[in-house]
């Protein structure tokens, strides 16, 4: 069964149609590209994924259950985690508490103390991996556009999403990182996890793609294994003659 | 149904209190449109205005309307440095606390003014403001006619100033978008801080129409306040033709209501009408985070 | 947060001599007026405290406060006066419907964020205010309400039992605000008050949690309100459901720091007295309004935590600077970044 199914999603906003008919499928353990240029609606297919806007038509389904219309935070307690390409934390607490902060909805019903000090582990793993763990105490806010953007993922991850869905996660983030981003990736598909990405270059991480869908002005202009999609240029060359 | 007698009453009284609502809603529109913040004061500085023309009125015998005159350019520089001085500095990313501030300078201004004129209700002294003229079988309040006359004028000088002068272009294409209009070359905050100026002249108009219609007592900013921003939210905020539209259907409502049912219940239909639109509108307003949800 | 209910004795000490002195208070304070004056500060830390439930908790600043304090005020005067329920159990009963009111408008009252929910909390005490004076049959229109003296004691007495009333409702409005800051909503609510929807995309129940915020704060306002009813016994609507009013108790919030939990009781400590003794020596509450408003924008511009952080702040440039080292740093007690509560 797939993880998740879009199909035929239409969404405009005032006179801009932002989605024209997107049908996307992932499976479990799996790693998806979408790409495409600027305004092409990519973010809007997160939110309506994300359920932070309603698609005007189309259906989406969650391993079989249709999730159009729920509240964000109900989708992301069923399973799908997502970042932002601005790198959002919470400026005010610390990069460990906000990596709890992605671990909090498993923490209901007893035994949740014992379940946060797992988070808390859990997070320090990643934030070591990453590099990042003697910021752990540090304020959110002071840290630099592609250090939020790596806790983000963090903090994304420490929820055990099946699904997880990365806005532009290498943007900003230095070669080493994205390499370390890229094994983190990994590990999540080994375990049965699956990723969905926005992504805008090539990088280790796009080397890591199971398939890729460009998106153009709300349509899907081409589909297929990554290996048959190269960079982002040279598809839009082709498939749109620009 | 109310008699047709009361229905020209409150329709003539609605008519005349909708333009000077209309000139009032008109200068916190423009100040929205600069700052994206709502001016708590705005309504402040109105009675202040009031308080200033009864001032000149009780020392030199002036004339409100022609204190009005010397008022408005006064504000118009206590705005400017107010903008340049105040706002600028709490404006940077929270709404919150830009409001607050706004607040703060509402509180401060009510707090002057009772200090220096006593808490006791004031009143311009202008026996023919009281008396009332048949309007199309209405009578009407002479004081109300001028202010509604006065209110028109002022009105037609700001809207002038906005469509004709260069200025008021400037003025109107940074409300429409600030970034755009530096790209052209336009001194965004210069402009700015001189629209706000112009923004609070026109409450030193108000003010003035003020005094030829109530009496007035330091608190009284907030019932003022209360109908601007039900007048500016629900006219759509920063849009000067939907906050007169608004105006005038407010003053009407609100004339009718109190004509046929009780004052006190009338003032609540700016109250709800204002808590509602607060509620239903779908989009993120006053500087809020846009929710995408709720698109 | 493992260590977050042990009990630190070193921090327990400042609380409980606080608790100590001001138990014993009436003692020493042998003029009616300053009994007064002492039970009114503990009446608006508890408001202060109560309002943090919401704008501290959650972010959401109110100016309408005082439509919560004036339901729960009328409610208990009606009670008195209308259904002959003389007794002081009466402010249960008034707190817990001023809850559940304000459940009900709650619910569209939240939809509303930032700069907006701020100017819609004044749409609620204009509405509540002209209710008030206009439903002349209930509530005494613009006359009020007198509430008779249900004790039968002097007004120098009534001061000292309402001193102990007002401290037992600050002890349960403090131990509130601090159970929930302290339980794993506490981290919930500090990422609500950062980024509603970055939390709410994360699997936080964003809508419930400000709900119970919003009801709490209110029910425990309208509990000060109604024991305000039996104690000063005349209300006024105008006084009762003043934005003044609103706006001082926030601005004891704000001035004292939103993030911490004595932090309106601080700023009612400095705001109360100090209020009353300008009405006092001046004989009018306008210099108290624009001292009010002159410290809100200085608060805004120059201290936007409020005076906690900014004492904190001078604390901490004395220490040293932390090491880097990992390892060091686990064996060090988590503080974290979010306030420092006792």
């Amino acid at each position: 069964m797939t993880l998740l199914r879009a199909g035929a999603l239409r969404r405009t906003f005032g006179g801009v149609t932002a989605l024209d008919g997107v049908d996307v499928e992932i499976a479990h353990g799996e790693i998806g590209g979408i790409i495409g240029p600027n305004g092409s609606g990519k973010t809007t297919l997160f939110d309506c994924i994300t359920g932070w806007c309603r698609p005007d038509s189309g259906d989406l389904l969650l391993e079989g259950r249709p999730i159009t219309g729920l509240s964000p935070h109900r989708i992301a307690r069923l399973g799908i985690g997502r970042t932002f390409q601005t790198g959002r934390l919470f400026p005010n607490l610390s990069v460990l508490e906000n990596i709890l902060v992605g671990g909090w909805q498993r923490q209901r019903g007893r035994g949740h103390r014992a379940r946060a000090s797992e988070t808390t582990e859990l997070g320090l793993a990643h934030l070591r991996r990453l590099g990042l763990a003697h910021f752990a105490d540090q304020p959110a806010g002071t840290l630099s556009y592609g250090q939020r953007k790596l806790v983000e993922v963090a903090q994304v991850l420490v929820g055990d999403p099946k699904l997880v869905l990365l806005d532009e996660p290498t943007a900003g983030v230095n070669a080493q990182n994205v390499d370390v981003l890229a094994g983190l990736l990994v590990d999540l598909r080994d375990n049965g996890q699956s990723v969905l990405i926005i992504e805008h270059e090539t990088s280790s991480v796009t080397s890591l793609l199971d398939h890729v869908v460009v998106l153009d002005r709300g349509r899907i202009v081409a589909r297929g294994a990554a290996s048959e999609i190269e960079s982002g240029a040279s598809v839009l060359e082709r498939h749109l003659g620009v | 149904m109310p008699s047709s007698w009361l229905f020209i009453q409150g329709l003539g009284l609605g008519v005349l209190a909708g333009g000077v609502y209309a000139l009032l809603a008109s200068g916190l529109t423009l100040s929205f449109g600069i700052m994206r913040v709502v001016q708590l004061s705005h309504a402040a500085f109105l009675v202040l205005a009031a308080y200033l023309s009864y001032l000149l009125f009780a020392t030199v015998g002036m004339n409100p309307l022609l204190a009005a005159v010397l008022i408005a350019p006064l504000f118009y520089v206590v705005g400017n440095l107010l903008y340049r001085g105040l706002l600028t500095r709490a404006g940077t990313g929270n709404p919150v606390m830009s409001v607050l501030v706004t607040f703060g300078l509402a509180l401060f201004i009510e707090g002057l003014i009772g200090v220096t004129a006593g808490g006791i209700y004031r009143t311009v002294d202008l026996p023919w403001a009281y008396e009332s003229i048949g309007v199309f079988g209405a009578r009407l309040p002479v004081g109300r006619i001028v202010a509604f006359g006065a209110a028109c004028v002022t009105l037609g000088m700001l809207f002038a100033l906005l469509r004709w002068t260069r200025f008021g272009r400037a003025v109107r294409a940074t409300m429409q978008d600030r970034d755009a209009a530096r790209l052209v070359g336009i001194d965004v905050e210069r402009v700015s801080a001189a629209a706000f100026g112009v923004a609070l002249a026109t409450t030193a108009a108000g003010g003035a129409c003020l005094t030829l219609i109530t009496t007035f007592h330091p608190a009284m900013h907030w019932e003022w306040l209360a109908r601007l921003l039900a007048i500016v939210v629900i006219g759509g905020l920063g849009s000067l033709v939907g906050a007169g539209l608004a105006a005038f259907a407010m003053g009407i409502v609100e004339a009718m209501l109190a004509v046929t049912v009780d004052p006190t219940w009338a003032a609540m239909a700016f109250y709800l009408a204002l808590f509602l639109v607060l509620v239903l509108r779908p989009h993120g307003l006053l500087g809020d985070p846009i929710s995408v949800r709720r698109a | 947060m493992s260590d977050a209910l042990r009990f630190d004795k070193r921090r327990a000490a400042l609380p409980l001599a606080l608790a100590c002195v001001a138990a014993l208070l009436p003692i020493f304070a042998t003029s009616s007026y300053l009994r007064f004056v002492a039970a009114l500060t503990l009446m608006y830390m508890t408001v202060a405290t109560a309002w943090n439930i919401l704008g501290g908790l959650t972010g959401y600043v109110s100016l309408g406060h005082a439509a919560f304090f004036g339901f729960g005020a009328y409610a208990a005067g009606i009670a008195v006066v209308r259904l002959d329920l003389a007794h002081t159990w009466v402010v249960l009963p008034a707190g817990l419907l001023t809850g559940v009111v304000a459940g009900l408008i709650g619910r569209a009252a939240l939809r509303a964020r930032a700069g907006s929910f701020v100017i819609l909390t004044l749409t609620l005490v204009y509405i509540s205010g002209l209710v008030a004076q206009g439903w002349r049959g209930l509530t005494g229109g613009s006359r009020g309400i007198i509430v008779p003296n249900i004790y039968g004691v002097p007004r120098t007495e009534l001061h000292v039992r309402f001193y102990y009333v007002f401290l037992a409702l600050l002890v349960v409005t403090l131990m509130t605000w601090w159970v929930i800051r302290r339980s794993r909503f506490g981290l919930a609510f500090m990422a609500l008050r950062d980024d509603e929807d970055r939390a709410e995309s994360l699997g936080i129940p964003t809508t419930t949690l400000k709900m119970c915020a919003f009801v709490l704060s209110a029910s425990l306002t309208g509990l000060a309100g109604a024991a305000y009813a039996l104690w000063f016994r005349l209300l006024d609507p105008g006084f009762v459901f003043s934005i003044g009013w609103s706006a001082s108790v926030a601005l004891m919030a704000l001035l004292g720091g939103t993030r911490h939990l004595w932090g309106p009781c601080l700023g009612a400590l400095i705001l109360v007295p100090s209020g009353e003794y300008l009405l006092h020596e001046f004989g009018t509450s306008e210099i108290h309004l624009a001292l009010s408003g002159a410290l809100l924008i200085v608060v805004v511009l120059v201290l936007p935590g409020g005076v906690i952080p900014a004492l904190q702040n001078l604390r901490a440039r004395r220490r040293i600077v932390e090491p880097f080292d990992e390892d060091a740093r686990s064996a060090m007690p988590r503080r974290t970044t979010a306030g420092v509560i006792p």
